[in-house]
């Protein structure tokens, strides 16, 4: 009797812990990705593991306008630069770092009016309080009248509205005024535009005589200067240069220009420096510029080196972009004007990019890939901790029929995964949260 | 009284069947148009300015235009306009081009009636593979009129048939938000008689077609009848009176033809056509968009 109690006891010991171990796995499962809605949440801001998103347009919502359009041909004129009324209007909410969504609404709306070549437009904005600060976003994120984009400041109190004929700078007290100048060399926008229409029509390419007088400014991290590239003054002689825009000292200055050569510049690596692009023949190098266009090029190891992003003054970048699977993270050494390489990968798939991708975390002691992994679509996510070295991949998902679309980090732990559900026409974004510590590590 | 009773009631009826409305559905201009087209994603980092649309006479290049041209600074991303297949077609004095396949169900597998878009001009071009909607696939090029080549089209070499892109034009105050596209434009149906306005547009001004024709059906039949040139008005306005052609009450589809002085395939449609078809409506399966009205 005594035996069977003591084998009954070893029974109910091992049953508890096998239960221990399986309601663990599951729960770890549970804790990785934790859903946020069947809705594209989209991040407008972040700080601090906060983040103030809104609801992006999902393909349902597109075939909705569509079909709006086919009940009513003539709806489509009122719907120029403006969200259809056949679809919901954006909801912004908070997301904690307890992964909550609250919902949050403007403390305030204001309008500007700017000028874009020769039409006067206006443009509505939100305010919202975030983070203890007024931060701005335009009214309608995805419906708004910015053709070339809106920018926020670091702080996302300021923002740039580039137009083809120049910078417009909404300041924290919400008001726009013009930061580049009407004229270069004499002659304004129309008229730069003509010689270069002459120039081109004799190839019969009159049509793409576009001037760039502004074309991708960026914030420096203090958000004191902007960097930006224009052919303003490349009519004759092709390609075109890169500038600067000092907001304190009001001043703008052309820091780099190679004749039929082509910048672009990718990121401040702090807010003395840039990081840019030089296309020439076809062929890209990389290079480093202070703001008085003292720079020299850097030398990355590689076929055809693509850089993926940088936090700071590390990088992150391909080897061969045509084979997009070998990794380099690297310090830059301005010395040797080459990378000390930190951590090297070569993964077992092919790396993707997109529009808003950033492979660091908030403090870069962390960067993330996405990669395609298999023929079929299927995408993984491998994270790697710089200093420990140790990497987490993200293979399994909690749905069937999906795949990753992309991820943001919201900080050094946490993800905002989109998945891709594909089971039923039109596909849906649905928004995750992925915490670090909660996954198989 | 009695006498003004009538008169009022002839008065009500003219003017219950005189107004003037919109003769053709959306879907129609969108007819033949491969599916998920209107949920494309952009190909560069903003809606860019169309500097040279579908189906534009010009003097240069193909004529009309296959595909549009999107103003981009060399150099600049290049994106995927939905999930597909990018491959690696050829280089030349202009570039690298470059096809995708879309992926029309998402699933990652070539089950789908396939079409494709095509890229021309880039500057690099990333490994052949798949890519998921809105991923990088290379970058823009052309460096003497840096510009992005783009359309969606039937294959994926350069023989096939190109769509219009409505979608990217309606981003953009170009082109009148899209309404200078396809050279027509207030199609309209009154007392019996069909009216569009046609012209070209390329970058100068407008101009008159050489030659805008028309043909109509009895509606649930198959074979077109050639209405002859319409009418010619003022500010480019034509028309054709359907009286007497078809008995009152019958429901008839009729679509018109726009020409324009160019070698290669000079035709313009109403409701747009995005491939090029055959000029002669019976002489193909193509099935036509059209419009359809009820003659009184």
């Amino acid at each position: 009797m005594k035996k069977l109690g003591i084998l009954m006891f070893a029974f109910i010991l091992i049953g508890i812990t096998m239960l221990s171990n399986v309601t663990n796995s599951l729960f770890a499962k549970q804790s990785e990705w934790i859903k946020l809605g069947d809705e594209n949440y989209q991040i407008l801001f972040k700080k601090n593991g906060n983040a103030l998103v809104y609801t992006a347009l999902q393909d349902s919502d597109k075939m909705k306008i569509a079909e709006e359009m086919d009940k009513n041909p003539g709806s489509e004129n009122n719907w120029n630069n403006l969200r259809p009324d056949v679809i919901q209007p954006p909801t912004f909410k908070i997301l904690t770092n307890e992964n909550a969504l609250e919902d949050v609404k403007a403390m305030e709306m204001f309008s500007v009016q700017y000028q874009d070549v020769d039409s006067i437009n206006e443009a509505k904005f939100n305010v919202f309080n975030f983070d203890g600060n007024q931060v701005i976003s335009p009214k309608d994120p995805e419906y708004s009248n910015f053709s070339y984009g809106f920018i926020n400041s670091p702080d996302y109190r300021k923002g740039l509205v580039p137009t083809l004929s120049g910078l417009w700078l909404i300041d924290s007290n919400k008001k726009i005024k013009k930061i580049t100048s009407d004229i270069h060399n004499g002659k304004k926008y129309t008229e730069i535009k003509v010689d270069f229409e002459s120039k081109l029509s004799n190839s019969g390419l009159a049509d793409h005589a576009t001037v760039w007088w502004n074309n991708n400014p960026i914030f420096n991290n203090n958000g004191a200067k902007i960097v930006y590239t224009t052919n303003r003054d490349k009519i004759q002689n092709g390609g075109n240069s890169v500038w600067i825009n000092d907001l304190i000292s009001g001043k703008e200055q052309k820091i780099l220009s190679s004749n039929d050569d082509f910048y672009n510049v990718l990121e401040w690596i702090n807010d003395e420096q840039i990081l840019a692009e030089k296309w020439s023949n076809g062929n890209r190098s990389y290079l480093i510029s202070d703001t008085t266009g003292l720079f020299y090029s850097i030398n990355l190891e590689g076929v055809n080196p693509e850089i993926l992003g940088t936090y700071g003054e590390y990088i992150v970048y391909l080897s061969d972009y045509t084979t997009p699977n070998h990794l380099l993270v690297g310090e830059i050494d301005p010395e040797n004007k080459s990378i000390n390489i930190i951590y090297e990968k070569t993964i077992d798939g092919f790396v993707r990019e997109w529009l808003d991708y950033v492979p660091f975390s908030e403090d870069g002691s962390k960067f993330g890939v996405l990669y395609l992994s298999d023929e079929q679509g299927k995408y993984d996510i491998i994270l790697t901790d710089l200093t420990s070295k140790k990497e987490i991949l993200i293979d399994r998902l909690p749905i069937e029929k999906a795949r990753i679309q992309d991820f943001y980090w919201l900080d050094n732990g946490k993800l905002l995964i989109h998945l891709l559900e594909y089971e039923q026409a039109p596909a849906k974004v649905s928004s995750w949260t992925y915490n670090l510590e909660g996954g198989n590590n | 009284m009695k006498k003004i009773i009538p008169f009022i009631i002839v008065i009500s009826l003219m003017v219950t069947f005189s107004f003037v409305a919109y003769a053709y559905t959306y879907s129609e201009v969108f007819a033949n148009v491969p599916p998920v087209i209107m949920q494309w994603d952009k190909p560069l980092p903003t809606w860019a300015n169309v500097t040279s649309k579908w189906n534009q006479p010009r003097p240069d290049g193909t004529n009309p235009h296959r595909g549009i041209d999107l103003s981009a600074v060399v150099g600049t991303n290049v994106y995927s306009v939905w999930s597909g297949w990018l491959t690696y077609i050829a280089s030349n004095e202009n570039g690298i081009d470059a096809t995708f396949m879309i992926d029309v169900n998402n699933n990652g597998v070539k089950d789908d009636t396939a079409y494709y878009v095509n890229y021309y001009h880039l500057n690099n071009i990333l490994s052949n593979g798949y890519y998921s909607k809105g991923q990088k696939i290379g970058t823009s090029g052309y460096p003497k009129a840096p510009h992005l080549h783009f359309g969606g089209i039937s294959s994926g070499s350069y023989s096939g048939k190109w769509y219009r892109n409505e979608v990217n034009y309606r981003w953009t105050s170009n082109w009148n938000y899209g309404k200078d596209v396809d050279s027509f434009a207030a199609v309209t149906w009154s007392n019996n008689t069909a009216a569009l306005t046609a012209y070209f547009k390329d970058s100068n001004d407008k101009y008159a077609p050489s030659e805008v024709r028309i043909f109509h059906r009895k509606h649930g039949t198959s074979t077109w009848t050639d209405g002859g040139t319409m009418t010619s008005g003022s500010n480019y306005l034509y028309s054709y009176n359907f009286t007497g052609k078809y008995t009152s009450g019958t429901s008839i589809d009729w679509m018109v033809r726009i020409k324009r002085n160019t070698t290669v395939y000079p035709y313009a449609w109403a409701p747009a056509k995005y491939d090029q078809p055959d000029p002669n409506p019976n002489a193909t399966s193509y099935s036509y968009a059209y419009y359809n009205n009820t003659v009184n």
